[in-house]
């Protein structure tokens, strides 16, 4: 892979939507772990 | 676990807060092009119709889902039982957060031209050259770290002594310098031309359909609708205060600072002789390479250059915390952490998530390459994300809410709304929210290539002879009428609280 890439449009799409979809999901995972440690208490 | 909830102190305190909230760059660097691109004054007719007709109304909504819930978004959504709750309200809270790790991004570069003002750095330089040299030197790093430490900082102390306190200082300053450099441009020789240009009315704008798709996206924006922002500062609101009145004082105090923001940019850049350049930028080129030009030639530049990046880093600031606060208020709330310590991790993380955009500018070639990365996460965030949780918004209250959205819309306000409001917000609103969704979507497009010119562009005649004197007059008495009214309205509330008090007293 060229270094060049990493300039590329493609690659600046490919990395936002990849940082907007994993720390989403990220946050869901998160949220869930809240809420089941406040049931359980 | 549950923490106490921290409600705005003060009257004022709020109203400023909320201003703050509204007020930012694009109040100063958008508003001002597209009055002067789109019909000159005429544009206040579709932008008051929309502001007063639909997105008013979008403020509403927000406050009330806020109020009547009094959770962070996520928790909003969840406790009004709205459909996907926990996964929409995410983005209540994520959303803004993306939009953070951005804003604060150009929030630093302000903060570096304040600097840059009085230390003359870019006299005697080309702007572009200059702004593009800045954007590969440490000074991004150290500016992007500070303006996050100042909003965290500030978000840290809390509502009352964060929040409250930094927007009652921020604010009426930010007013105060708009003012002084107002003064200054209106009274450079030549200034005439400049006025002429941005508040000479252009009939026929009225029929460009742009103006109107500028006018729905700019009263959008400008109001920080879909940004999770006004909810959460509505969920902070006392049930003592009325929210349609509020909502109103805050939008035409935000539209004030909008009008002002025109006549400190045009009448200068005319007299300067950078009239045609200003008139054809927008945003970003405006403020970093046609600006420092106008300041650089105008008399004690430095000193004006200065206060006016001092003002538009108070209004970048005062909308960065506010974009900021729901991800601590999901923290405070669902994880129940302690405010500074959200306040520390929110700070770390968007730092983080802001290196990618600094890096970005080292990348060699023009601004499109060094700002490539920006503008995509504004394409997905800023364009479109935002307002379909606009959207959602105004649809949770409107459908989810009903009678309870409509007692706590009148609750305790002085001026109550009909029961027309709430076919209003349930139909009405959405249409022109999810209008302008799709406009966005078709401009992104648009702009990428993907599609073929689908919304018209009609270019603008030249001047047309109407009468300068008339315009002016029109002009000046909508904004006269405006800041007037904006006026009365508070000084009214403060005597009516007065009188409340002396009654108590008495009673």
């Amino acid at each position: 892979m060229k270094l060049s890439f990493l300039a590329s449009p493609k690659f600046g799409w490919i990395f936002v939507w990849t940082e907007i979809v994993l720390i989403y999901l990220a946050f869901l995972w998160f949220h869930r772990i809240a809420q089941r440690k406040r049931k359980a208490k | 676990m549950a923490q106490k909830r921290e409600l705005w102190k003060t009257h004022w305190g709020m109203i400023l807060a909320m201003i703050g909230t509204e007020v930012g760059l694009g109040n100063i660097w958008r508003f001002p092009y597209l009055v002067g691109k789109y019909g000159g004054g005429v544009f206040l007719i579709p932008y008051i119709i929309l502001l007063l007709g639909v997105a008013v109304f979008a403020v509403i909504a927000e406050w009330v889902l806020g109020r009547h819930t009094r959770r962070d978004p996520l928790g909003a959504f969840e406790k009004i039982k709205f459909p996907f709750g926990r996964d929409i309200g995410a983005w209540g809270v994520i959303g803004p957060f993306f939009l953070f790790s951005y804003y604060i991004v150009i929030t630093g570069w302000v903060i570096f031209f304040v600097i840059a003002s009085f230390g003359r750095l870019y006299f005697g330089q080309d702007s572009e050259q200059f702004f593009l040299s800045f954007l590969s030197s440490p000074w991004i790093f150290a500016v992007h770290a500070l303006a996050i430490f100042i909003t965290s900082s500030i978000l840290a102390l809390g509502v009352q002594k964060g929040i409250e306190r930094a927007c009652k200082i921020m604010i009426p300053t930010l007013f105060l310098l708009l003012i002084i450099v107002v003064i200054r441009s209106v009274t450079l020789p030549g200034a005439r031309l400049g006025i002429e240009f941005y508040m000479r009315p252009r009939w026929e704008g009225l029929l460009n359909p742009e103006t109107w798709i500028a006018a729905l996206g700019q009263v959008f924006f400008t109001l920080s609708l879909g940004m999770g922002a006004m909810l959460i500062y509505g969920s902070y609101l006392r049930d003592e205060w009325g929210i349609p009145a509020n909502a109103l004082a805050c939008t035409l105090g935000n539209t004030s600072s909008s009008i002002l923001a025109g006549f400190a940019i045009f009448p200068a850049a005319f007299a300067l002789g950078f009239g045609t350049l200003v008139s054809g930028s927008e945003s970003i080129g405006l403020t970093f390479f046609v600006l420092p030009r106008v300041f650089e030639k105008m008399p004690a530049g430095w000193l004006f250059g200065g206060l006016f990046f001092i003002l538009l880093s108070f209004g970048a600031l005062s909308s960065a915390i506010s974009i900021q606060e729901p991800s601590i208020a999901w923290l405070k709330e669902e994880l129940g952490w302690k405010r500074k310590k959200s306040a520390l991790i929110t700070g770390i993380i968007v730092w983080l998530l802001g290196l990618p955009f600094l890096l970005n500018g080292f990348i060699p070639g023009g601004l499109g390459k060094k700002l490539a990365l920006l503008g995509k996460m504004d394409i997905i965030i800023g364009q479109l994300a935002l307002p379909l949780f606009g959207l959602v918004s105004v649809i949770a209250v409107g459908h989810f809410m009903r009678k309870k959205g409509y007692q706590e819309i009148n609750k305790n306000a002085k001026h109550k709304i009909g029961a027309w409001i709430m076919p209003w917000i349930r139909w009405v609103v959405p249409v022109f929210v999810l209008l302008l969704f799709f406009l966005s979507l078709i401009k992104v497009l648009q702009d990428l290539g993907k599609i073929p010119q689908i919304i018209p562009t009609v270019s603008m005649p030249e001047f047309s002879p109407v009468g300068i004197t008339a315009s002016t007059i029109v002009m000046m008495v909508t904004i006269c009428t405006i800041i007037w009214g904006g006026f009365i309205f508070m000084t009214h509330r403060v005597i009516a609280v007065e009188k409340e008090k002396r009654k108590g007293r008495v009673g």
